[in-house]
């Protein structure tokens, strides 16, 4: 097996776990944290894609690369602002989960 | 843009900028406000008997604005939009002068004479309306303009009432736009043509055409009050006098039997729709309506709603005459949308005078009011004598086209139709007028105004006058201006061969 | 100025007032704003001309060649939402400097302010708010998926950061939005990797006549269509918007529904008219996406008739009429068709109704502390201007003359009519009774006498007759089917 398609099917294995964390958990930083894993999947994928295209020298495609490049920091700017609203959201209704995702027992004042 | 073009657009804009800037106006300036709605009305009176003019000297006035390919609107003055154009342009000049009596002193006149000075440029787009497209488009206009005025007064009733309006008014509409698009994409863009043409699609699109007359005629006979789409008339009488008067004569309802008449003339055309089976059903629908309205007058004590029951029975004369294959039958269709207005307004006015005046409402009240407001009285028992067909008010000429062109038609059932109906009328119109002058006053009047006499004046001129163009039109019937000459050219289009 | 030059300043203007008015500060940001909007307007109509004139205009980025560089392209559909986008950005951004200059009044009633307030950080809607006009003016000029992407993001981070502003009790809608968004991007950006792994090239125009069908293409188009369902709420992936609409300032909304929200319709337009139009068996994807359409317009006119508060109910209104633009898909064979046609006068026609409407919420909930549909009676009488421009944008929404929604509609209707899709006809003509429903319902409030122990506080009139001015675009928009049809056809690609 390439080193190639190792990096392509784990970065499949990662974008379906982060999808999974992202849909189904209850606390945002967790869905965050999936988020992160399914862009870290898509990322390796990416690169993965990069080696496989390579030219006769044996140099990957630079094109892929530069995507992975935007892409991480696309992720971390906005995981910055999902932490900062996170932040926010848990001082003002004292609850790290959606409305949607509360049970009033468990967490703060829902609004 | 030539002299052709402005003329049309002009007669719509005489009363939409008056009716924008009276918007503005606060509402303690009755002068400015009676000014610009006199003015308007003055203006397009004049300019509709500059069309009267040329028209019969065959000059040609259109105005053209494509909005889609293939889709124009266009206002077009031929003798059938004149017919129907003159009536709004004279109603609307006394029914201004009626209102502007009769709203002193009430709340929002501003806003009523706005949304009214709208709705009289919404009809004139209707009579002016050159092709099907431009007729529907100003016809869901006027339900626009129209719901303010229905809704006026604000309360509890008159809010029902308005839903009531819309849910009647809205799906028609939607029925509406479906038989335009469809109409558009069988035939490509088409202009009004005397004698319809639709002909050439009769082979293929036999059924289609079938549907589409049934389209129109539901999304245009909920304004012309067809049973079973008149829910909404009796209803609509909760609104202050002068809007009932312009609804039943001059605009909504009146709106309604028009656009029949253009979609069975000049869409269809009344030989081809005759072919195709479609009029049989809907002189039916229209007979029905007749009977139908006249029985539920009979029950009304209250003298709006009679009025409106009445209405709704007299408007389909118009679609009945519109059914009955023949040119008398068509002269006496178009002939009856003059004098029925002229008639029932003169009602309408007489109804509001009656209201307004002493608080009477309802028939069981008029006793002996004809000593009390005999000019009143008088122009009420021309326009009552003038529906059940007495000669020589208008409605006797209209009847008796409308009878011998059932005879022509060879549909003798009509005639009985139209005999029932009179009889009916006379049996809900008599008893009132026999009230109102051979029975002495049967208790104090329910809001003595304390003048002592008749109605004011604002109020009581146009309702002489309507009743004395009543008297006028049916007794100079034979004359060449009359609304019946006017029918008599409108007819000879109509029919292949002249 | 050239055409290039045009198209460049476009995307230049919005982005250089954003930086501009984050170094200037609280004092001149909305003055920045202010500024920048005229000159987008500006550069928005000359590059109109230049592409009325001649047709679709093209700059490589950097002077590269396309596959390695990237193109940026303006034909007509494009320009067309350029256009929509400049005239409408101006107007709220003349909105939103009344409605912020003045007291900070207007946004105590709807959401308790948080310690940080918003008095002192409103002065960073206009950086924002720039920033998404630059975002989206730069997704309409992409000729490159990846670029898409970058735009989408940008897009995606400014809206949420708008829905943010309005202070720490939008922090739940804000960050579900985000949630969303970044969902919606990894599934986009998924599918692009695939069609590049598949073609090499990532030009939309070059990818186009490489296209191979295969799995990995309908794969790529699945997740990128998912992708982008997610990102502009359309139905049933649309359960973010009305809560963002609920929190967020009027200003905010007006941007969010009339303008954030098109930048799906068109990619998804492009995408599947344009891009993957010509693979076999490719009229599946459309007719699904009108069938999600057809979902939309009737369960967002249901739930819209539902909602007892007034920005509830417009929110719902806008998912609704996404559903109009998503139906147009199936009936369009290309880009410059009729349905395409309709769907952009319908498009921008919204737009004007949607962004006045919203602002008349506004000043409604200034005027009497709640935005309860039933109890906020007579406000004809109140606040004229007010209730003409509702009453003029309601017109337009449901589709009666004579407005631009009402010719819209029209066309709509005869493409599907045309196209024997009588599913649409019906869809189409249910939608507009909803709203007829429940507009008419709102607007009969305007007619109510209010009882005289109603509270009501003074409105400022700038707000009002900016709401009243777009009410009258979405009007003269009647006049506009013609124009737009010749833009459409003159900027085609081929």
């Amino acid at each position: 097996m390439s080193l190639a398609l190792l990096y392509g099917l784990a970065g499949i294995a990662l974008v379906a776990m982060g999808l999974y964390a992202a849909l189904a958990a209850r606390h945002v930083l967790r869905r965050l944290l999936g988020l992160n894993v399914l862009g870290s999947g898509v990322f390796m994928m990416l690169v993965a894609l990069a080696s496989r295209a390579s030219d006769s020298a044996g140099r990957p495609d630079p094109v892929p690369h530069a995507m992975v490049l935007t892409g991480i920091v696309v992720a971390v700017s906005a995981t910055a602002l999902a932490l900062a609203l996170l932040r926010r959201m848990h001082a003002h209704d004292g609850s790290p989960r959606l409305p949607e995702d509360r049970d009033d027992a468990s967490d703060g004042p829902s609004p | 843009m030539s002299a052709q073009a402005w003329v049309p657009l002009a007669v719509v804009a005489s009363s939409l900028l008056p009716g924008l800037i009276i918007f503005l106006l606060p509402e303690d300036r009755r002068g400015l406000r009676a000014t610009l709605n006199l003015a308007g009305a003055f203006a397009k009176l004049a300019l509709v008997g500059l069309m009267l003019w040329n028209v019969g000297r065959f000059q040609d006035y259109e105005a053209r604005m494509t909005v889609l390919p293939g889709l124009d609107l266009v206002l077009r003055a031929d003798e059938l939009s004149l017919l129907f154009m003159s009536l709004s342009a004279l109603l609307w000049l006394l029914t201004t002068v009626y209102a502007i009596g009769y709203l002193e002193d009430s709340p929002h006149r501003s806003r009523f004479f706005g949304f009214f000075s709208l709705c009289v440029s919404a009809t004139a787009g209707i009579a002016l309306a050159g092709n099907l497209f431009t007729l529907f488009v100003f016809y869901e206009i006027l339900t626009l303009v129209t719901y303010p005025l229905v809704i006026h007064r604000g309360t509890p009733a008159a809010l029902a009432a308005g839903r009531t309006y819309l849910f009647y008014t809205v799906p028609a509409g939607a029925l509406l736009l479906l038989a335009v698009v469809a109409s558009q994409v069988l035939t490509g863009p088409q202009d009004f043509v005397g004698a319809g043409y639709l002909k050439p699609f009769a082979e293929e699109h036999a059924t289609t055409l079938v549907l589409l007359f049934v389209a129109l005629i539901a999304g245009f006979g909920v304004k012309a009050a067809l049973v079973p789409l008149h829910g909404w008339l009796p209803l609509a009488m909760v609104a202050p006098a002068p809007v009932s008067a312009l609804l039943h004569a001059v605009a909504v309802v009146k709106a309604g039997a028009f656009a029949i008449v253009r979609v069975v003339y000049e869409v269809f055309g009344v030989e081809f729709a005759a072919t195709l089976g479609v009029l049989t059903p809907l002189a039916v629908v229209a007979s029905v309506t007749i009977l139908y309205g006249s029985l539920r007058a009979l029950m009304q004590d209250e003298l709006k709603k009679r009025l409106a029951y009445s209405t709704v029975s007299q408007v389909s004369y118009i679609v009945l005459g519109t059914a009955l294959l023949g040119p008398i039958a068509t002269i006496g269709a178009l002939v009856h949308l003059v004098h029925q207005g002229l008639m029932k307004i003169t009602l309408f006015f007489s109804a509001g005078n009656y209201a307004e005046t002493l608080g009477v409402h309802h028939v069981s009240e008029m006793d002996g009011i004809g000593r009390r407001m005999p000019w009143t009285t008088a122009a009420f028992t021309v326009g009552a004598l003038g529906m059940i067909g007495v000669p020589p008010v208008a409605g006797f000429v209209s009847k008796l086209y409308l009878g011998a062109g059932a005879a022509q038609a060879g549909q003798w059932w009509a005639i009985g139709v139209l005999a029932a109906s009179s009889l009916l009328n006379a049996m809900y119109f008599l008893p009132v007028l026999h009230r109102a002058w051979f029975r002495p006053q049967n208790g104090p009047w329910p809001h003595e105004d304390g003048r002592g006499r008749d109605a004011k004046p604002m109020l009581l001129l146009p309702v002489l006058l309507t009743a004395l163009f009543s008297l006028g039109v049916g007794v100079l019937a034979t004359m060449p201006w009359s609304p019946l000459e006017w029918a008599h050219l409108i007819m000879r289009k109509e029919y292949v061969g002249g | 100025m050239t055409g290039s030059a045009a198209l460049v300043t476009v995307l230049a203007v919005p982005l250089a007032g954003a930086a501009a008015a984050l170094l200037v500060g609280r004092r001149g940001a909305a003055v920045v704003g202010l500024l920048t909007s005229a000159l987008g307007v500006v550069a928005a109509f000359a590059l109109a001309a230049h592409v009325f004139a001649g047709g679709l205009q093209r700059v490589a980025v950097g002077g590269w060649a396309v596959p390695l560089g990237m193109e940026l392209r303006a034909d007509g559909l494009a320009t067309a939402m350029l256009l929509m986008t400049a005239v409408i950005g101006a107007g709220i951004s003349v909105y939103a400097w009344r409605y912020f200059g003045a007291d900070d009044h207007h946004d105590r009633h709807v959401h308790p302010v948080g310690p940080s307030g918003s008095g002192s950080t409103q002065w960073l809607f206009w950086p924002v708010w720039l920033l998404a006009w630059g975002a989206l003016n730069a997704l309409y000029l992409s000729g490159d998926l990846f670029n898409l992407y970058v735009t989408l993001e940008l897009l995606g981070l400014a809206a949420v950061a708008l829905v943010a502003l309005a202070g720490a009790g939008a922090a739940a809608a804000a960050l579900r939005y985000l949630l969303f968004a970044l969902l919606g991007s990894m599934l986009y950006i998924l599918g692009v990797e695939l069609l590049y792994a598949a073609h090499q090239t990532l030009d939309l125009l070059q990818l186009r006549e490489r296209l191979q069908p295969g799995v990995s293409v309908w794969l790529a188009a699945a997740l990128m269509s998912t992708g982008l369902l997610v990102k502009t709420a359309i139905f049933p992936l649309h359960v973010w918007l009305p809560p963002a609409h609920g929190s967020a300032p009027a200003p905010v909304s007006a941007a969010l529904s009339a303008l954030v929200v098109k930048a799906g319709f068109y990619l998804l337009a492009r995408l599947w008219l344009d891009l993957f139009g010509s693979l076999p068996g490719a009229s599946v994807a459309p007719l699904l996406l009108g069938a999600l359409g057809a979902g939309a317009v009737l369960w967002g006119g249901v739930q819209a008739l539902r909602q007892t508060r007034l920005k509830a109910m417009i929110a719902y209104s806008t998912v609704a009429q996404l559903g109009y633009l998503m139906i147009a898909l199936p009936l369009a064979g290309r880009v410059t068709d009729g349905a395409m046609h309709a769907a952009v006068l319908l498009a921008a026609s919204h737009a004007a109704a949607k962004a006045s409407m919203f602002m008349c919420a506004g000043s409604l909930l200034a005027a009497y502390g709640h935005d309860r549909i039933d109890a906020l009676t007579g406000f004809g009488t109140r606040l004229p201007i007010t209730a003409t421009a509702f009453a003029l944008a309601a017109i337009s929404l449901v589709g009666l003359p004579p407005t631009g929604g009402f010719v819209g509609k029209f066309a709509l209707v005869e493409a599907a009519v045309r196209a024997d899709a009588w599913w649409a006809v019906a869809v189409v003509l249910l939608g507009s009774l909803l709203a007829a429903a429940f507009l008419f319902h709102a607007l009969s409030r305007a007619f109510v006498e209010a009882p005289a122990d109603t509270a009501s506080a003074r409105v400022a009139r700038a707000p009002q007759l900016v709401a009243l001015a777009l009410a009258l675009l979405a009007v003269a928009l009647v006049a506009a089917g013609e124009p737009l049809r010749h833009l459409l056809a003159a900027g085609a690609a081929n």
